[in-house]
């Protein structure tokens, strides 16, 4: 009996733990993919967008952040990302790129609702951090599902990126980022 | 006969151009980047090179590119002459046989173009001048023929202009001998599209002023046409407009129209004073970077007039549908179906395959089988081979 008693405890202890966790985890992605953007724009109309869907979010008691793996960003042309993720982002010394808000500058739009603020959020990329405004547009159901599109622009030589030039074409260094999710709260 | 005859003298005009509007597959939906006309088509520039080498060319060892560095045999002449940056000197020469196979048998050499062009991008400057020799065929191209009445043996310029580059290469205001801004700008220049619209790369430039605008957003450029300055007599030039803009609403994905409008005191097929119009649709799309599908409709609306003043309007279209698959890095298969109306019908299908086996080098082979239906009622149906071996320097 003793040993019932004990495993009884062992599973109120677990159950109250995984409870707190997922009470602190806040946002929790949902099975639609999001999407994450840029756009790097040159000269005569040239454009070079770069996507991933490899996004994913980690909240503590003071921020949301979301977190994007570099490694599967593509282009539309294999040699030119191996080229950006090798040449320009250095990938394997910089596997990601986070993006911070402060959970009390987070919109919480109420079911049925749409709400576009703009926050302060801290980038780090390239093995920098700055801080910069970040637009968010958000809307929430009544089952708690909520769509967030952000959107911010960098110059990447703030960040310590060189400008991508080549033979002749040479990228503006700033860039424009949109990420898309959806998640439950 | 008549049929046999029309298409053996289409088919003598050379195709003298690179172009490859099916590079939205890769992302790229502006030209200027690759091409030195902002239009695209023609002359590559130091960027069109390397991606020439790079995405187009034929690599046994795939490891080739992973450099991301094009071959130093990419430059001028094999990289054999180094060129300073601001001058881009180039060539097109391209020739081949083709046989044709109606109500009469003709295998015939084609030699279809010899230009020489060169850059010079003194920005925001810059001058483009194509000189070529041309052995007949070459019609509006021809600058001076040892024998005018036929044209051949001819001094050829399909291109030369002056422009200025502005806003950050966005904006290119352009006056000389200019491409006609309309639909695919797409190399099979018997197309029906480019062929009855009279915009087709190989020698239906005009003379006039264009400006050209792009951004990510969109391309356009439009033409006021003072007329080909190469032909005689002034009756026969054509003057008005021309243009289009392509929009691109998602990714890989362009979707433009197109407008023409033409005036000759005598036009060079009908022989009367005709108002020439030509409006159109087009776009480009790739479902995956290994396929692009290519298509465009265009509206042809002739008003001829008579002596006494009085008119009269053929009202006709063209249709182009092609598709481009990359099977393997190096190697096209271009199937396409074209139909057109314009006096006669036409209906074709092409099975056209292109190699790119060393740098500045496109073997290409075309297949075409065509059902012409002349207006005064039957029809021929025709088989077209027809090889080529393009080499650009």
């Amino acid at each position: 009996m003793p040993y019932l008693r004990s495993a009884r405890a062992l599973l109120v202890v677990l159950a109250t733990l995984t409870l707190a966790t997922a009470a602190l985890a806040g946002f929790t992605l949902t099975k639609t993919p999001p999407a994450v953007q840029f756009t790097g724009v040159g000269p005569g109309g040239f454009k070079m967008v770069g996507k991933t869907a490899a996004l994913s979010l980690v909240q503590d008691d003071k921020a949301l952040t979301v977190v994007v793996a570099l490694a599967d960003l593509t282009t539309g042309i294999a040699l030119r990302d191996k080229h950006m993720r090798d040449k320009y982002l250095e990938v394997q010394k910089f596997p990601d790129t986070r993006l911070s808000v402060p959970l009390a500058a987070l919109p919480n739009p109420a079911a049925g609702a749409s709400v576009d603020v703009e926050v302060k959020g801290t980038l780090s990329l390239h093995g920098v951090q700055r801080e910069l405004p970040v637009k968010i547009k958000a809307s929430c159901t009544a089952q708690n599902v909520c769509t967030a599109k952000g959107s911010f622009m960098i110059n990447i030589k703030e960040f310590g990126i060189v400008v991508p030039s080549y033979l002749g074409v040479t990228l503006k260094p700033e860039v424009n980022v949109e990420a898309q999710l959806e998640a439950t709260r | 006969m008549r049929a046999f005859h029309l298409t053996l003298s289409l088919l003598l005009a050379a195709p003298g151009a690179l172009a490859w509007p099916s590079m939205i597959a890769h992302g790229y939906t502006s030209c200027a980047a690759c091409h030195v006309d902002p239009s695209g088509g023609g002359q590559l520039s130091a960027y069109g090179r390397g991606m020439d080498d790079l995405l187009v060319r034929w690599h046994l060892d795939p490891k080739e590119v992973e450099s991301g560095e094009p071959s130093s045999t990419a430059g001028f002449l094999f990289g054999l002459v180094p060129t300073p940056e601001w001058l881009n000197p180039g060539g097109n020469l391209r020739g081949g046989p083709m046989v044709v196979v109606g109500n009469n048998v003709a295998a015939v050499p084609l030699v279809m173009a010899t230009d020489v062009e060169a850059t010079v991008d003194l920005s925001p400057v810059v001058a483009h001048l194509s000189l070529g020799f041309g052995l007949k065929g070459m019609g509006p191209a021809v600058v001076v023929a040892a024998n005018p009445e036929s044209g051949e043996l001819a001094l050829v310029s399909r291109a030369h202009w002056l422009g200025l580059k502005l806003l950050d290469d966005s904006l290119v205001l352009r006056a000389g001998r200019i491409p006609v801004p309309f639909g695919l700008r797409n190399v099979e220049h018997t197309a029906a599209v480019r062929e009855l619209s009279r915009t087709d790369l190989n020698v239906d430039q005009q003379h006039g002023v264009a400006v050209a605008f792009a951004n990510e957003l969109l391309r356009a450029e439009l033409m006021a046409l003072f007329g080909n300055y190469q032909i005689r007599p002034d009756a026969v030039r054509e003057r008005g407009y021309s243009g289009f803009v392509e929009l691109f609403v998602l990714e890989r994905l362009g979707v433009g129209a197109s407008s023409l409008l033409t005036w000759a005191g005598r036009d060079v097929v009908t022989g009367v004073p005709t108002l020439r119009q030509v409006h159109g649709a087009f776009a480009r799309y790739a479902p995956i970077e290994q396929l692009a599908l290519l298509v465009e409709a265009d509206a042809l609306v002739d008003t001829g007039f008579d002596a006494a003043g009085a008119s009269t309007t053929a009202v006709g279209g063209a249709g182009w549908l092609q598709g481009e698959w990359s099977i393997i890095p190096g190697v096209k298969l271009l199937p396409a179906l074209e139909a057109s109306l314009h006096g006669d019908g036409k209906v074709a299908g092409w099975v056209s395959a292109a190699w790119y086996p060393l740098p500045h080098t496109e073997l290409r082979a075309d297949l075409i089988y065509r059902q012409l239906f002349p207006a005064a009622g039957g029809s021929v149906g025709t088989f077209i081979g027809l090889g080529q071996l393009h080499l650009f320097l």
